[in-house]
This record gives C-alpha cells, sequence and structure tokens, in this order.
C-alpha cells in the first residue's frame, strides 16, 4: 500500500518545528521527495541481487527476497511494444528496467531470448539453433527488439514487454486558502480542466445590439436551441468529446430569425469538453456570418479552457507504506542539508545506517 | 489437469462437423486442440492439404456440382493461441452461372487425411522438443538450482544434439522405406539418411530376407578419365575429367551371382551324365566348404557414396524391398519428438551437456550427473528395447530353453 504524502509532509514538519530547525516549503517537499523515492526504489534491486546470493528462508513473513518482490511487484508491468516496423519492435515508453519480452506469434507465447550482436551472428551460422517461432531470439538495441524469425512480423501486439515502469513523482498539493495557508489538496492532479471559460464571446464581435438571445445547453450528440423562434434553422453540435451541460448566448438578427451571427458567448462552462471538439451552428439551408456552406464551426483551442492551477492535486509516494520510516528519515536528512543543519543530517543518517545493517545482516 | 486435450472423438476420427449458416461462404473454426489443418493458400484451391470437406458425406472439390466449393484457411496465433478458420465458399455453377449456398440442413464435415490422423493416433507416446527444453528451463534452472542461469539456446542445442545421439542407438526411431529395385539396380539414398539398418527382400508372402552388404566388390568415389600413360586428364577449366560411369560397377551388376555365392542350378542335379565333364565341371573338386558370407542367395548391396545410391546386385532386380534406416530425429518439424521413456534420459543429457562445459565447476558434480546420465541412457535403451517376459519366454520355448515365469 503506498503512503499517504500527507502524512509524510506532516511528519516531517512536526520533527522540524518541534526542534525550532526551519520550515520546508512545499516545493522543498515535493522535490526532495521525488529523490528520496527515486533511492529507495534503485536500492530495491540491488538489495533483491544481494538476497538472492545469500541463505534464505521461505517462512512466510520471514523471506526477505518474498519481501523485496512485494515492495516491486507494484512497478511490475505488462506491456505490447510501443510501434513495429517489419520485425523491430519499439519498447513501451515507460518501461525502466527490462524484464523480459514475449512473442505472441509462437504457440503459448514463447519468452524472447535477447542476444548480443555478436552472439546473434554466431547463432545464425548454426544449423541447429535457427530461430524459430517455438524458440524465438532478439537483439535489443537503442530501445527497440529486432526480433528473429521475422516472417510472421505484423503488428506491435506481436511482442509483450514485462518491465518495471518508475515511480510517479510524489506531490504534496495544495490550494490556498482564505488566510493564505496551504491546505492540502487530497484530488489527484489533472491536466486539463474540460471546462470551457465563461463570458468569452467565440465568435469574438462587437458589432450589433442586444438581440434575440437564446440559451442552450450542450450535451453530447446534438442539441438544438429550444427556442420556438429559431428551433428550425439553428443547431448546437458539439462533436469528438464527451462534454455536456455549457451554456451559451446566441446573439442574431431579431428581424429574420436568422444570421448573419453576432455573438456566441459561453455562460456556463459545463465539463468533459477537449480541445478540438467542435460547435456547430446551422440548418444547412441558412448562414451564420457569411459562411456559404451555411453552417459556422467553432473548433474549440486550449484557450478557450479554464487553466490548470499547478500547486493543486496531491500524488502518494507510490513504495510500500514499509518503507515510510526509511522516507521520512532520508527526507529529514535531506531536510537538514536545505535548512543547513548538520544535526539533523547526523541523526538520520545514523538512525539510517542502523536499519541498513540490520536488514543486511 | 490431463495432458490429453481431444475427446474421443477428436482423436478416433480425426474429424469435426458443422452446421452450414446457408449464405455463400461458410467460416469455420478447427478447434485448437486438434492437428493443425495444412494448406497452401499460395497454391491452387486444389493444392497440397492433410484434409477434406465433405457434405453429407459427399468429398468437395472446386468441380463438384452444386456447390463448387473453394477454400481458404487463415491461420493466426494472437497472444500465444492459434485459431484457424477454414472458409467454404460457393462459386457459380460454369454452365449456368447459378451459385449454390450450402443448406442449413446439410452436414459440413471436415476431416483430416490419414497420414495426419495416424501421427496424432500415436502422437501421445512422445513429448516435443519444445516441451523438453520448456520443462527443463521450469525445472532445472534457476536460483538455487544446479544450474543458475543458462541461455534458453544452450538449452536447445543440448537438446537437439541429445535428439541425435539418441536417435542413432536408444529410440526407436528407425525409418524404413518400400521401394521396388529398378532395372538401373541403384536406388537414391532417402533425404534424411543417416545410416541403414537393415535391408530385405520380401517375398510372396510378404517375408522378410535380408540382403547384406558384400565387400566383394566395391564402389570407386573417382573415376578419372586417363590418357594412354595412364595420367589423369583435365578439362579445359583444369578441374579433373572424371567418367560418369565406373567399369566395376558395370562388371558387378552384369556378374552371374550363382557364379559367386556357389549356388547350383537345376542342370547340375538333372545331369546324370557322369562322363559329361566340361572343363568347368573339373574345378568341382575344388570347393572345400562354404563360405557363410557369400554363401546365401538373397542378393548383395553396396553404398555408392560417388553416386549417393544403394547398389544392388543384378539377381535383385525389380524386386520388392523394405529399406530400414535410422535418421537424427531433426529432419523434419514433425520429427523433432522423444519417446516419453527416454524424456528423462533427454532431462539428464542436457543436465551433464551443461555443466561439463560450465568454468569452475565443481567436478564431482559433473561425475555425479555424467554418472546419472549414463545409468538413465541405459534404462532407456532397456524400455525401447521393448522386452516383454512372454515374448521372451516363448522365443525361448522355440530353443527348447525354459524358463520359469
Amino acid at each position: 500500500m503506498a503512503i499517504n504524502v500527507n502524512t509524510v509532509y506532516t511528519t516531517v514538519l512536526s520533527i522540524l518545528n518541534k526542534e525550532q530547525r526551519g520550515y520546508l516549503t512545499p516545493d522543498e517537499f515535493n522535490k526532495i521527495a521525488t529523490q528520496v523515492q527515486l533511492e529507495i526504489f534503485e536500492k530495491f534491486f540491488e538489495d533483491y541481487n544481494q538476497y538472492l546470493r545469500m541463505p534464505k528462508t521461505d517462512v512466510e513473513f520471514a523471506s526477505r527476497v518474498d519481501h523485496i518482490l512485494q515492495e516491486f511487484q507494484v512497478f511490475e508491468e505488462i506491456e505490447s511494444a510501443s510501434a513495429q516496423t517489419n520485425n523491430v519492435y519499439t519498447q513501451p515508453t515507460g518501461l525502466h528496467r527490462f524484464g523480459s519480452a514475449s512473442w505472441n506469434k509462437g504457440v503459448n507465447s514463447p519468452p524472447i531470448e535477447i542476444l548480443s550482436n555478436r552472439d546473434y551472428n554466431e547463432m545464425k551460422l548454426s544449423p541447429l539453433l535457427q530461430p524459430t517461432n517455438n524458440f524465438p531470439v532478439a537483439k535489443y538495441q537503442k530501445d527497440k527488439l529486432t526480433v528473429f524469425p521475422s516472417e510472421l512480423a505484423s503488428d506491435k501486439t506481436d511482442v509483450t514487454f514485462n518491465y518495471i515502469r518508475k515511480p510517479k513523482d510524489p506531490r504534496w498539493g495544495f490550494t490556498v486558502g482564505s488566510l493564505g495557508q496551504y491546505i492540502y489538496d487530497p484530488n489527484p492532479p489533472i491536466t486539463f480542466t474540460g471546462v470551457l471559460k465563461t463570458n468569452q464571446d467565440l465568435f469574438n464581435t462587437t458589432t450589433g445590439g442586444q438581440n434575440n438571445l437564446v440559451n442552450c445547453s450542450i450535451a453530447s450528440g446534438s442539441s438544438t436551441i429550444p427556442n420556438t423562434d429559431i428551433t428550425s434553422f439553428v443547431q448546437v453540435t458539439p462533436t469528438g468529446g464527451t462534454g455536456a451541460s455549457a451554456d451559451f448566448t446566441v446573439d442574431i438578427d431579431p428581424n429574420t430569425g436568422k444570421g448573419p451571427l453576432k455573438s456566441f458567448t459561453i455562460t456556463s462552462g459545463g465539463s468533459g469538453f477537449n480541445i478540438g471538439d467542435q460547435i456547430t451552428l446551422g440548418d444547412g439551408n441558412n448562414s451564420f456570418a457569411g459562411s456559404s456552406s451555411g453552417v459556422t464551426v467553432f473548433t474549440l483551442q486550449a484557450s478557450n479552457f479554464v487553466a490548470v492551477v499547478p500547486s493543486e492535486g496531491s500524488v502518494d509516494f507510490e513504495i510500500s507504506d514499509s518503507q515510510q520510516n526509511e522516507v521520512i528519515l532520508e527526507i529529514l536528512k535531506y531536510a537538514g542539508v536545505v535548512i543547513r543543519d548538520p544535526s539533523i543530517i547526523q541523526a538520520a543518517s545514523q538512525e539510517l545506517a542502523q536499519e541498513e545493517n540490520n536488514n543486511k545482516r | 489437469m490431463g495432458l490429453i486435450k481431444q475427446n474421443s472423438s477428436q482423436y478416433y476420427t480425426g474429424s469435426q462437423s458443422y452446421t452450414p449458416d446457408g449464405t455463400n461462404s461458410n467460416a469455420l473454426t478447427w478447434p485448437s486442440v486438434m492437428t493443425p489443418l495444412i494448406w497452401d493458400a499460395a497454391a491452387t484451391a486444389t493444392s497440397f492439404n492433410n484434409y477434406k470437406v465433405f457434405i453429407n458425406n459427399v468429398e468437395q472439390h472446386p468441380t463438384l456440382s452444386p456447390y463448387y466449393i473453394t477454400q481458404s484457411l487463415a491461420t493466426t496465433i494472437v497472444d500465444g493461441v492459434q485459431t484457424q478458420i477454414l472458409t467454404l465458399t460457393s462459386t457459380a455453377d460454369p454452365s449456368t452461372g447459378v451459385i449454390t449456398p450450402i443448406p442449413t440442413n446439410a452436414i459440413l464435415t471436415v476431416k483430416l487425411t490419414n497420414p495426419s490422423l495416424w501421427d496424432n493416433y500415436k502422437s501421445y507416446q512422445y513429448v516435443n522438443i519444445k516441451d523438453i527444453v520448456n520443462n527443463f528451463m521450469v525445472a532445472y534452472v534457476g536460483v538455487d538450482k544446479i544450474i543458475p542461469r543458462v541461455k534458453r539456446s544452450e538449452v536447445i542445442f543440448h537438446a537437439k544434439r541429445g535428439l541425435q545421439e539418441f536417435s542413432y542407438d536408444t529410440l526407436r526411431s528407425v525409418k524404413s522405406q518400400e521401394l521396388t529395385i529398378p532395372p538401373s539396380l541403384s536406388l537414391v539414398l532417402p533425404q534424411d539418411y543417416v545410416n541403414y539398418v537393415q535391408l530385405s527382400w520380401i517375398d510372396g508372402l510378404g517375408v522378410k530376407h535380408i540382403i547384406y552388404p558384400t565387400t566383394l566388390t566395391s564402389n570407386p568415389s573417382q573415376v578419372p578419365l586417363q590418357d594412354n600413360n595412364g595420367l589423369p586428364m583435365q578439362d579445359i577449366y583444369g578441374n579433373l575429367a572424371q567418367s560418369t560411369q565406373s567399369l566395376t560397377n558395370d562388371r558387378w551388376r552384369n556378374a552371374d551371382q550363382t557364379a559367386l555365392n556357389g549356388q547350383l542350378d537345376v542342370n547340375n542335379f538333372t545331369d546324370a551324365d557322369v562322363y559329361n565333364w566340361g572343363w568347368w565341371k573339373m574345378a568341382y573338386g575344388q570347393r572345400f566348404g562354404l563360405d557363410p558370407e557369400v554363401s546365401q542367395k538373397n542378393g548383395w548391396f553396396t553404398i555408392d557414396e560417388r553416386r549417393g545410391v544403394l547398389a544392388f546386385s543384378s539377381d535383385l532386380a525389380n524386386q520388392l524391398i523394405i529399406l530400414e534406416y535410422v535418421s537424427d530425429g531433426l529432419a523434419y518439424d514433425e520429427d523433432t519428438h522423444v519417446p516419453k521413456l527416454a524424456e528423462d534420459a533427454l532431462y539428464t543429457h542436457i543436465m551433464y551437456s551443461i555443466l561439463s562445459t560450465k568454468a569452475n565447476f565443481p567436478e564431482y558434480v559433473v561425475q555425479r550427473y555424467k554418472k546419472e546420465r549414463s545409468a538413465k541412457l541405459r534404462n532407456a535403451k532397456i524400455r525401447l528395447s521393448n522386452i516383454k517376459l512372454e515374448e521372451f519366454t516363448q522365443v525361448m520355448r522355440g530353443k527348447s530353453k525354459w524358463i520359469k515365469h
């Protein structure tokens, strides 16, 4: 189970404040936390190797090998190649440590033996060792697997990678309170809001007065402006996304009930919209804004959306909570560097060394 | 989970029945547990395959009315699972242009042909070399085992080499061909020939009579042309000029076999005229006893390495023979299987071969596996020599020797 980032941050702050040693800002904490998580994560593999060479026990809860496997199983992924050209398969984008690869063109997906270029050149000279679909081999170069036999290669799903990905960077996210204080934001961070900016005129015209104002709600699929006067010829159709519940104000000529369009303003942002979604006005027979095709199309751009607040949203440590103690001590060690207090570094280092000794004894 | 995947019907009949969907094109999924269908899609609709298609027990082909069935076979392997879809398409009657779909009340049957079915029948006594390698990697290689790490290709190499070695003297992998000796008295060696086991001619009762190799003649490996001085001649490129025919072979082919094996013909017995002594009868008294090597009338053969053929003596012309020979078990994909009785011997062979080539490995462990390999190979040989006590006793009864059992 992951370690809650707020627990770690508040614990670290408590220790630092108790000793009157200073304050660690969220940004400093986030950077140190990322560094600490990576250090512990990379140490898993060295520890695993070391444990394999030590005398082992299979008694439950006592097996170090089992324990370390549990530590990094969260990061294990099984995924198809990210791209394929002939018999060359590109590794998945998130691959951090390669484990194995299997050949799905062979019955029961046999493992692919990875060879150096030299080994492959020697192997192909041996009639007994010609690669087959049951005994596939590959060269691993430039993040790509060149698989042999190559005849059946057809799709990126031919090769499945088993690999370890990197942990996500932990982040203590916050909103700013009314007094300027930081309030922990437990929600996951978002990269895109999907909410349209209000009071924005998509048509971007300033001419004309108050005319026939009509409100409409956009849902996925097509939506018709609910005004009996103009229902017959105005349609608002978002395409390409799952956007819903946005309201618009349409300003058109009151005398004809038809174009030209004067403004198209967002009054309520809705949610679930994407860049590239299209909003179409028109019935195919009448023109807005002089469009000869009888329709006017607005394509939503990044500037039409409410921006993401960078400090909001949190990400927990992905490493297991059995590492919580080590995470806090390591962060304290680095915090000592940041706030220039050697006694913190020393105390944390001693504690960590003792723990390490106990583990490897 | 049991090792047998086919149900009784699939095993014994080698066929699968389907209900047509009433359209012009029926896509039939062949069960993955059965012997895969083979059809060369690049060839014609009637090209080589290992199955036949029947509609209401009538075998179909592209020129048969009313369906004029053509076929295509798609084999896909997705996520390691092989799927075969056989699509049977009704085509237009060449005279009327009318396409007749297979009616839904008909029974469509796809049936393996006999050679594939027979292969399937005997399949349970063998284990595939692919499975041998996979089993070995699982059971013998890994952390805390004697072999902590080994390349898969190394295991494949030793498995295949082991299969080759076992094929020569341990496995019952003797192949045999029934052939007729042509007037040229030569038969080309089989494609996967490694060595012969026995050649026999077959009499009218189907009984085998062993044909022995002979040392009376031999086949030259080179037949250089010579000039008047006896020097070998060269062609215009400076290479040795050779005759295509060997005179030794010619003389052997034309030899009267009775002159070699001492067999008397009927005249020797019916000619009662004791004074009728031809010059050749003067030699009668010179045959003291018989030389068993040549005193047989089954004919002889030699192996002509120059031409890659088995050469027979003239008395065997037009005879039906059985050629038994050994291959190395790797010639064809379907050959690469090992009798289950020798499976363990092959594992220990791979084990020993890998350990003996590892650097810095304790010699006592290597020796342990050397002994184990030897013992298991001996076990396999005994098992595969197929000695059954009752059969053995019966043979001994013929020898007037009683064996209690």
